[in-house]
């Protein structure tokens, strides 16, 4: 009944698609409300199920390619990741606008969640295949560059093909799930699955690192590709692979998972734009929850079902923290190129005074996306922390080499990723103005406004709550990491055991309440009451003539200087050129690079079908 | 009962807190004076100057914004509440099942960030300097102190820092490689993180050599008196850290009761005065360490937490 519902919800969404490409202009303002009111439909049902309003269900459809009938399949797993992207997806309708230029971004909004909406309830390969392959089209609709998007797309689902088709031949998830691939035909699948959910994780990173612009949609950056990607590899390597796999599958994904939490973490604090920051900062979280899935992937093969449970526990919440803050991070983003006219940090500056909503929306969700308490993203690292600790009794020396590596490169991108965000508000929002134009920027409508503080606020409650982000997954998550007793419950704290204290945020928010009135409350007593506005001291320089309003803008820290010792650091001096070559090289062949590669890799998937 | 100790330990210690603070500011102020051969200042001068600036009508640039007057009070609550975590001189505290090692260092990078925001508001050179300076090194000490974190989280099974100090006691303070390792490094990631020793900040105006004090440049009334006063509890929490952590002899365990709590109190006060004393040794023996080169130095510490954890899987896997 409720996969009915749901069913009709995707259909609704492809049809108001359509409505918004056809209908007039002066309609698609309610064409967004509708698109947010089904998101909200979409969440409460999604959420019926994990709350035990709905039972597992399997709903055949009325069509599908010829000799693979198509399926749609609601089991825990996809309607926490459903709830994730519904409720996602309400924000994301609310600050679509109509622009008088293009309709793309109105008419992908609800395509891009029909499309994943059918990647995550597809129960058959075809299904998931085709929703993931829109999802690529979509992303070129929206002008990201063809060759990336449509090639990238069609090397993440030509390897996907060939992973089900090695592993699982024929027939719908329920029947492949009896059925785990075994020895060598596991690890190629194992191989082809990481590559294929990497392509949805990655596409958007490479493409702003190949320097070709893109609208960045956030029903598209933020929620649809990553939620895919994590989805994609949940259901292959935790669900379809069976309960037995080797233990070093999980070590590709602490390699991977670290490096991408690093390179994540360092483009963040050293890119140009607003939209690259909160997009490498997404790759970074992307990168510390693959962490969190290798620890679960080495604890499910060592027989550790609490240990794999806590580590999948951790993924999901930077997941969770990864796929709202982001979007509402792009959100702000998009806020502020509209009201200051450029998403370059550098032509930014003092936002705060002109942009007081959004600056405040847009403080409140960084500090709950990074690693600073009482946010989501540090409940999510304080997980994987412990889940890494845990990792280092399962394994021999080997691992244990691996897991020190990892858990300092994660306390590094951590740090570089609270460093970025500082960056990022602190250019873009204190200061004074860089340029004529962001010195009389608009904020976003009072109604929006709400909507921003309402959707910040949600996040923050999480951070405190971290428990309600993991009530979609309470039933998914313990199946997958083997264990056959539902996790304990973390509502009120995060533990690792029943009789160990654990991270209890709401007690810590409440000592720094108090703490920080209690001073607040003393001062105020003693001071002098008022204050007295002077020109800024500036260490005893000399006031800026009358002819430069803002003062001198030379001798403000901008986005580069404040990035300058952290790269001088790094030595990322003598890397830049050569990456710069490579990047042309990679713009200048990158067709014929993915023909061939596409044709490699449907050429081995015909192969490995006919054997 | 047990639990009207456990609260009576808690209100005791943030008493101690607040009355040691300040007043070892002042006392490494007087011996570092002294040991430079000027007459020095008394060390309650810490103590009558929060008092006379929370005094002062606070003057503001023109363009200060509200985050510039709510950031320092926001970086004091973070440093403070840490601080209240962090056992002086008993264990079992009441809020002790809230003094994790990882809250501990995300209430550090919180007040850091907020007085980094602070320094930037205004817009000027000084005040951005700093707060790039203070949040890229601390970039760098983070990995040291999450390695140092993960070897003694191994150790006692939690990094939950009542039961990491309760079984550094219990192991008899056996001196093995990995606890020595983590020591070294926690002292150096302490030693930038607080500005102490051979890190001291300049006494004098001396700007482009300024880390987080170029961020407080701006800072005036009862800002300032906020910034004096974290930088005063960043520097006894670090203390009180590396006490607990490799130092916990003396400290009274929860089940001693009352009766342990005089020792534990003339253990910590001996602690700290030593640990002290030895800070402003260093700061007056050793040249003043060149800013650009800190993160060299805080690359060591990682080397030395890295060290630590191999040894400790090491000295495991022969066991």
């Amino acid at each position: 009944m409720v996969l009915t519902l749901l069913a009709f919800v995707i259909a609704a969404l492809a049809g108001l698609a359509v409505f918004m490409a056809a209908a007039p202009a002066a309609l698609l303002r309610a064409g967004t409300q509708v698109c947010a009111a089904l998101c909200g439909i979409g969440a409460v049902l999604a959420l019926l199920l994990p709350l035990g309003g709905a039972e597992q269900d399997v709903l055949p459809l009325p069509f599908g390619l010829p000799g693979a009938a198509m399926h749609l399949a609601l089991d825990p797993l996809a309607s926490g990741f459903l709830s994730l992207a519904f409720i996602a997806g309400v924000p994301c309708a609310i600050f679509t606008q109509p622009s008088r230029d293009t309709r793309a971004p109105l008419i992908v909004l609800p395509a891009c969640l029909a499309a994943l909406a059918l990647v995550l309830l597809g129960g058959d390969a075809v299904t998931l295949l085709l929703g993931l392959l829109l999802l690529g089209v979509f992303g070129w609709a929206l002008g990201a560059p063809a060759s990336l998007f449509l090639f990238g797309t069609a090397i993440g689902v030509v390897c996907l093909a060939a992973a089900f088709a090695v592993g699982f031949p024929g027939g719908e998830f329920a029947a492949l799930r009896a059925l785990p691939p075994e020895g060598g035909r596991a690890d190629l699948v194992f191989g082809l699955a990481v590559i294929g959910a990497g392509v949805p994780l990655l596409l958007v990173p490479l493409t702003i690192w190949l320097g070709r612009t893109v609208e960045h949609a956030p029903v598209l950056s933020a929620v649809a590709l990553p939620a895919a990607g994590f989805y994609v590899l949940l259901r292959v390597l935790f669900d379809l692979c069976g309960p037995v796999q080797p233990l070093w599958w999980g070590a590709p994904l602490l390699v991977i998972g670290a490096a991408a939490a690093i390179i994540g973490a360092v483009c963040a604090a050293s890119a140009a734009e607003f939209d690259t920051v909160v997009i490498s900062g997404g790759l970074q979280q992307s990168g510390l929850a693959l962490l969190g899935l290798g620890v679960a992937l080495g604890a499910r093969a060592a027989d550790q079902p609490a240990l794999a449970s806590m580590a999948l526990s951790a993924t999901w919440l930077l997941l969770v923290s990864q796929v709202l803050g982001r979007t509402l991070l792009l959100i702000c983003a998009a806020a502020t190129r509209e009201g200051a006219g450029s998403r370059r940090l550098d032509r930014l500056g003092g936002l705060l005074h002109r942009m007081s909503g959004t600056a405040i929306g847009l403080l409140a969700t960084l500090f709950s996306v990074v690693a600073l308490p009482p946010g989501i993203g540090f409940a999510g690292i304080w997980l994987l922390f412990q889940a890494l600790l845990g990792a280092a009794r399962i394994g021999g020396m080997s691992l244990q080499a691996l897991l020190i590596v990892v858990v300092a490169a994660s306390a590094l991108s951590g740090a570089i990723s609270v460093m970025a965000a500082v960056r990022l508000f602190g250019v873009a929002f204190l200061g004074r103005p860089r340029t004529p134009r962001a010195a009389v920027a608009d904020d976003i409508a009072p109604v929006q406004r709400k909507w921003l503080f309402a959707a910040a606020a949600l996040v923050a409650l999480l951070g405190l709550l971290p428990g309600l982000a993991l009530v979609p997954v309470s039933q998914a998550l313990a199946p997958l990491a083997n264990a056959g007793l539902p996790p304990p419950d973390l509502l009120l704290a995060l533990t690792t055991g029943v009789e160990l204290p654990g991270y209890a945020p709401i007690p810590i928010a409440a000592l720094l309440a108090l703490v920080g009135g209690g001073a607040w409350w003393l001062i105020r007593r003693r001071t002098v009451t008022g204050e007295r506005r002077e020109a800024a001291w500036s260490g005893g320089f000399a006031p800026p003539p009358a002819w430069l309003p803002f003062g001198d803008p030379i001798t403000q820290y901008n986005a580069s200087s404040f990035a300058a010792p952290l790269q001088r650091a790094l030595e990322l001096g003598a890397a830049t050129p050569r990456l710069d070559t490579l990047r042309t090289a990679l713009v200048e062949h990158w067709r014929s690079l993915t023909g061939w590669l596409v044709v490699v890799a449907c050429v081995l998937a015909l192969w490995l079908i006919a054997t | 009962m047990s639990f009207l100790v456990a609260f009576l330990g808690q209100v005791l210690h943030i008493a101690l807190l607040v009355a040691a603070a300040p007043s070892l500011a002042g006392y490494m102020d007087w011996l570092h004076a002294r040991l430079t051969g000027r007459a020095g200042v008394s060390w309650q001068r810490p103590w009558q100057n929060l008092l006379r600036l929370s005094r002062k009508q606070p003057v503001l640039a023109e363009n200060a914004s509200a985050l510039f007057t709510a950031a320092p009070l926001v970086a004091f609550a973070a440093v403070a509440a840490a601080a209240a975590l962090v056992p002086s001189f008993t264990l079992g505290m009441a809020l002790a099942p809230l003094a994790d090692l990882l809250v501990l260092v995300g209430l550090l990078a919180l007040s850091r960030c907020a007085l980094a925001l602070a320094g930037l508001d205004i817009g000027t050179a000084l005040g951005g300097m700093g707060a790039s300076r203070t949040v890229t090194y601390a970039c760098f000490g983070e990995p040291a102190l999450l390695l140092v974190i993960f070897t003694l989280g191994l150790l006692a099974g939690s990094t939950n820092l009542d039961l990491v100090a309760a079984m550094q006691q219990e192991s008899h303070f056996g001196w093995q490689a990995a606890s020595t390792l983590a020591l070294a490094a926690t002292v150096i990631v302490g030693l930038v993180d607080a500005e102490a020793g051979p890190l001291r900040g300049p006494q004098q105006r001396a700007e482009l050599a300024m880390l987080r004090q170029a961020v407080t440049l701006e800072f005036s009334g009862y800002s300032l008196a906020a910034a004096e006063a974290t930088a005063a509890f960043r520097l006894l929490l670090w203390l009180d850290l590396i006490v607990a952590l490799f130092l916990p002899f003396g400290m009274a365990s929860p089940s001693a009761g009352l009766t342990a709590w005089p020792l534990g109190l003339l253990a910590w006060l001996v602690k700290l005065l030593i640990l002290a004393s030895v800070l402003v040794l260093s700061s007056v023996l050793l040249a003043r360490f060149r800013l650009p080169r800190v993160p060299h130095l805080l690359g060591i510490a990682t080397l030395l937490a890295l060290l630590a954890a191999a040894f400790l899987f090491a000295s495991t896997r022969t066991v």
